[in-house]
């Protein structure tokens, strides 16, 4: 519970219709898209301005209370879990799209904007955002800022920090500053960048300018069945030696084309063991010589169906199958962990045997969903909590995770390190790695206010001693060093 | 004062040059920018980054590189090219020999900006040398990577003030198979128009350019489609299809005035025909950018500052303009961080910030939100420098460095962080927990 005092300076900051204090309705924020976390926070507030969110955080400064910046709460990594007796910051009343600028090509944006409507409003001028999580519908573009996050057209047009030129953030002692300008010209060190991932542990980004682009000129869209998951692989890899980016090149394997087909119908081939979709855009002319060069890359790997969009109908249908992979997994499974890892391209064939074997080791049924262009994988580790399969099933979702990093990856790819993994990071960084990042957090939030044991681990919430640092494999190749 | 030059060759060395040196350290690379922004102080130790060289990993088909920060990006252009790839940046001064590490340093950019943006966007790793001697590597050898905070990013922009690069990974794109170059000699005024014609048109260009009384737009991508879009741009504008060596000849140009420039600026695209036309100076422009470098007396430096700071805009001084004129413009509206962040990276300052000219000189003013939360008294209590500095002994390997650079160097500013300590017991009526268990816990 909040002292009297704290929850007066709180009311005062925000106006009484802008909090919530309702055990009932604060049970509705205790959890993110990963609901294995949960806590109650203490109160809500839901500012309306950047003003109110800076008077809001200078009343959490001044009582010493912990805050937690919040969107849409669809994140996988429990970022926005609430802390205890801490205060959540709901930015779901600042939605206003406050200018679109047809002729510098930008949009200024309130954080509780969705990703999907700042494409709506575009469309318009004939342009979009192109960052393009699978949850654009609901997810927020400051949700977007705090993780960084990707989808399926990052692996050509990069991802939110390549495309946000500045924000509007409040710090954690309620200061309010300008990150970023109005070109990619700086002045001093980008800042910007740093708070972009930081997973809302450096302050609440409020108003956002982000970069739009033209529509590109074509789209075309396949999606192409396969023998095995190794054969798609290969395709991946001679798009790439062929010079070819295309704008998103997805891969699934049966289990998650079993899932997606019984959820939405996109047409997908149920028996087939793997399935790419591979979608190109850009100038009329470049796309239709690149195609060609997809369609012979596919059939000389075996390719058992292609099937193009010819119409935008049919590639919606298709990207529908895709995007609703995950919650789809719920259709075959009681009960699923999404994990998001990411490996060098050139190991998904390593990695995805391994997953099997670990997966047959331990029980269990991996279903496989991944952006195969950057070796972004989104392993979906089926279980049933009713059998007592749930701790098996952890365990492995977060050896699934270090293995990536074991092969040279990543612990996340979008989705983001939060309260999930942050005891997973000594596996990827050293100690003096992760001290560095303590200090520059320091730097914004001397006094840990702002959501406080996400991202770094802590001995709190991983033990003192949180797992042993593994040698990055480059590092036993004597490729790199650390001393 | 005679500097002694230290010339690390790998990480060990690397982290050597800081622990077991003491005093004022500048990091120099090729030298390329030596004379951008302000001026570098008087050093004891200058730290040459020029062999810490060569590829580390390259695997082609993963389109990452590992290099030594050192290394000249032209050099590694050609490696990656036997493959069939490059690295997709072309600042004017890589063909002067500019390192990896100078060139994030500087967030130095070119005409390929408008297609695939700066060094920010290219480095996916990286391992930097702190103050003390602290290797501390961030981000990793994928692409995409969002574990941790992205200190690259924070090098990025940094002229040696943070730390020493020592290794970066960067990502590679494909080579393209064409690549043609659209010319048009026009007014500042007619290229502006045609620039919006140009994006409108959905061609993309990847560089689109006003070289003082020329625009240049350059498009890549397959033979055939190259072709295509390079003659409807000709067509649309009544411009001209450059031969490969004409256009050779008109970027080297285009290179050749921003080497020259007294000035680069940054605004609002809208907004940069503006400024150009207020001083009529030779200018390279990147009209859809917004990023520009002009060519003007030294003492007229100073006045670009101010118009580009009227619309809102960033400028820097480059080369020739001397210490005529202030290195920069506008100050960043969070200059308070950054001195937060100097202060957490390098308690004892060893690290030459002249280069920002007076930014890390003393304490920004407090903010509004600190003057609301801190009675004067506690405002003003005196740094409490050993707190910073116990922190930083922690991190291990340095601790002797640290403490003979902490005694050589000026004692360290009221911290943003002590501040807050110091206040603790009064904002809370003394029943929150004190600082030092906050910063422990
Ligand atoms: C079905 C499904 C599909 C998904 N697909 C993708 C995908 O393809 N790619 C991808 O990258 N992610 C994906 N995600 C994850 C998630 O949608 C993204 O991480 C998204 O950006 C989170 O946005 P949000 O508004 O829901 O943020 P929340 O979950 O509310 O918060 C996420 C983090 O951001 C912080 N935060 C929120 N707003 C702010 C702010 N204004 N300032 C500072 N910090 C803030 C929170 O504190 C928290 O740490 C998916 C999730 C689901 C459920
Ligand atoms: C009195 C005086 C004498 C000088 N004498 C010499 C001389 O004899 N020889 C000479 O070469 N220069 C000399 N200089 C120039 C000065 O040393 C350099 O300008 C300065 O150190 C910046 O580096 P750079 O010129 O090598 O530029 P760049 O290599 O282009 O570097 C530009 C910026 O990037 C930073 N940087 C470069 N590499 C890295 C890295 N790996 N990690 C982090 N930051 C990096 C630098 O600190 C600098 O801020 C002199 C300067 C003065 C004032």
């Amino acid at each position: 519970m909040l002292d009297r005092a704290a929850h007066d300076a709180l009311v005062a900051a925000v106006g009484s219709e802008n909090v919530i204090s309702d055990p009932v309705q604060l049970r509705s924020y205790e959890c993110d898209g990963l609901t294995g976390f949960r806590q109650t926070p203490s109160l809500v507030v839901l500012p309306r301005s950047t003003e109110d969110v800076a008077q809001a955080v200078r009343a959490c400064h001044r009582h010493r209370l912990p805050f937690v910046a919040r969107g849409a709460g669809t994140g996988l990594s429990g970022g926005a879990m609430p802390v205890a007796d801490g205060v959540v910051i709901s930015l779901q009343r600042m939605r206003e799209i406050v200018d679109i600028d047809p002729v510098d090509r930008r949009a200024v944006l309130q954080p509780g904007v969705t990703n999907l409507d700042i494409t709506k409003a575009a469309a318009a001028h004939g342009l979009y955002y192109a960052p393009d999580p699978s949850s654009q519908q609901v997810c927020t573009i400051g949700g977007n800022i705090a993780e960084n996050s990707g989808g399926a057209h990052c692996l050509k047009y990069g991802f939110t920090t390549n495309h946000v030129l500045s924000m509007t953030v409040v710090l954690p002692d309620g200061e309010v500053v300008t990150l970023g300008e109005d070109t990619d010209e700086q002045l001093g060190p980008d800042l910007r960048g740093v708070v972009i991932g930081s997973e809302g542990t450096l302050g609440i980004v409020c108003e956002i300018t982000v970069r739009l682009l033209r529509v590109p000129e074509t789209v075309r869209t396949l999606l192409a069945d396969f023998p095995s998951v190794t054969a798609a692989g290969e395709v991946v890899s001679d798009l790439v030696a062929a010079g070819i980016i295309p704008a998103a090149v997805e891969m699934m394997d049966n289990l998650a084309i079993q899932a997606a087909e019984k959820a939405v119908g996109a047409g997908y081939t149920l028996t087939t063991p793997a399935a790419l979709v591979v979608e190109l855009d850009g100038p009329a002319s470049e796309c239709e010589r690149q195609f060609d060069q997809v369609r012979t890359i596919c059939e000389r790997h075996g390719c058992t169906r292609l099937h193009i969009a010819e119409t935008a109908a049919e590639r919606a249908k298709i990207w529908k199958g895709r995007k609703a992979a995950f919650a789809a997994v719920g259709r075959i499974s009681p009960d699923y962990i999404v994990q998001d890892g990411v490996v060098p391209r050139t190991r998904l064939a390593e990695v995805l045997s391994r997953i099997e074997e670990m997966g047959r080791d331990a029980g269990l049924r991996v279903a496989n969903v991944f952006h195969a262009g950057d070796g972004n994988l989104h392993p979906l580790v089926l279980f049933d909590e009713d059998a007592g399969e749930m701790e098996r099933a952890e365990q492995l979702s977060t050896d699934i995770a270090e293995l990536c990093v074991e092969l040279g990856g990543s612990l996340s790819g979008e989705h983001g390190i939060g309260t999930d993994k942050a005891c997973s990071m000594p596996r990827m960084f050293g100690e003096a790695d992760l001290s560095t990042m303590d200090s520059v957090r320091a730097a914004f939030d001397p006094q840990r206010l702002c959501n406080p044991g996400k991202l770094l681990p802590t001995p709190r919430l991983c033990g003192e001693k949180p797992g042993r640092y593994r040698p990055h494999p480059l590092e036993e190749a004597g490729v790199i060093e650390r001393l | 004062m005679t500097a002694t030059i230290v010339t690390p060759t790998d990480l060990r060395s690397a982290c050597e040059a800081f622990t077991e040196s003491r005093g004022k350290v500048r990091i120099q690379g090729a030298g390329t920018a030596s004379a951008w922004a302000g001026a570098a102080d008087a050093a004891d130790v200058v730290v040459d980054a020029t062999a810490l060289t060569g590829i580390r990993t390259y695997n082609p088909a993963d389109m990452t590189v590992s290099v030594g920060a050192g290394t000249p990006l032209a050099q590694l252009h050609d490696e990656a090219a036997r493959h069939g790839q490059r690295i997709a940046f072309d600042g004017a001064r890589v063909r002067r020999g500019a390192t990896v590490g100078g060139l994030i340093a500087t967030a130095d950019s070119g005409p390929l900006a408008l297609g695939f943006g700066s060094m920010r966007d290219l480095v996916i790793g990286a391992t930097v040398v702190l103050a003390d001697g602290t290797p501390a590597r961030t981000g990793g050898h994928v692409i995409k990577n969002v574990a941790g905070y992205d200190l690259a990013k924070l090098m990025h922009g940094s002229y040696g003030t943070y730390g020493l690069l020592t290794e970066v990974v960067l990502r590679l794109h494909p080579t393209p198979e064409a690549q043609r170059t659209v010319a048009l000699d026009c007014t500042l005024a007619d290229a502006t128009g045609h620039t919006r014609s140009l994006l409108a048109a959905a061609q993309e260009p990847v560089s689109l350019e006003w070289a003082d009384g020329t625009l240049l737009v350059r498009i890549e991508g397959t033979a055939d489609g190259t072709e295509t879009r390079t003659r409807s741009l000709a067509t649309l504008t009544g411009g001209r299809v450059l031969a490969d060596d004409e256009a050779a000849d008109a970027w080297e140009r285009h290179a050749r005035l921003v080497d020259d420039a007294t000035v680069r600026i940054g605004c609002r695209p809208s907004r940069l025909p503006g400024v150009l036309d207020r001083f009529g100076a030779p200018a390279a422009a990147g009209l859809a950018t917004g990023v520009a470098t002009l060519s003007l007396p030294a003492d007229r430096v100073d006045q670009v500052h101010d118009a580009v700071t009227d619309v809102g805009g960033t400028s820097v001084t480059r080369g020739a303009a001397g210490s005529q004129a202030r290195p920069w413009g506008q100050q960043p509206s969070a200059l308070r961080v950054l001195q937060a962040v100097k202060r957490e990276l390098d308690p004892a300052r060893r690290l030459d910030s002249g280069r920002f000219g007076s930014w890390f000189d003393s304490p920004a003013a407090t903010s509004e939100a600190d003057v609301d939360a801190v009675p004067e008294s506690s405002a003003t209590t005196p740094a409490t420098g050993p707190l910073a500095h116990e922190r930083a002994m922690g991190r291990g390997s340095a601790d002797t460095a640290l403490t003979d650079g902490a005694s050589a160097a000026s004692p360290p500013d009221p911290t943003l962080r002590t501040t807050s300590l110091t206040r603790t017991p009064t904002d809370s009526g003394g029943e929150g927990p004190t600082g030092t268990e906050q910063e422990d816990s």
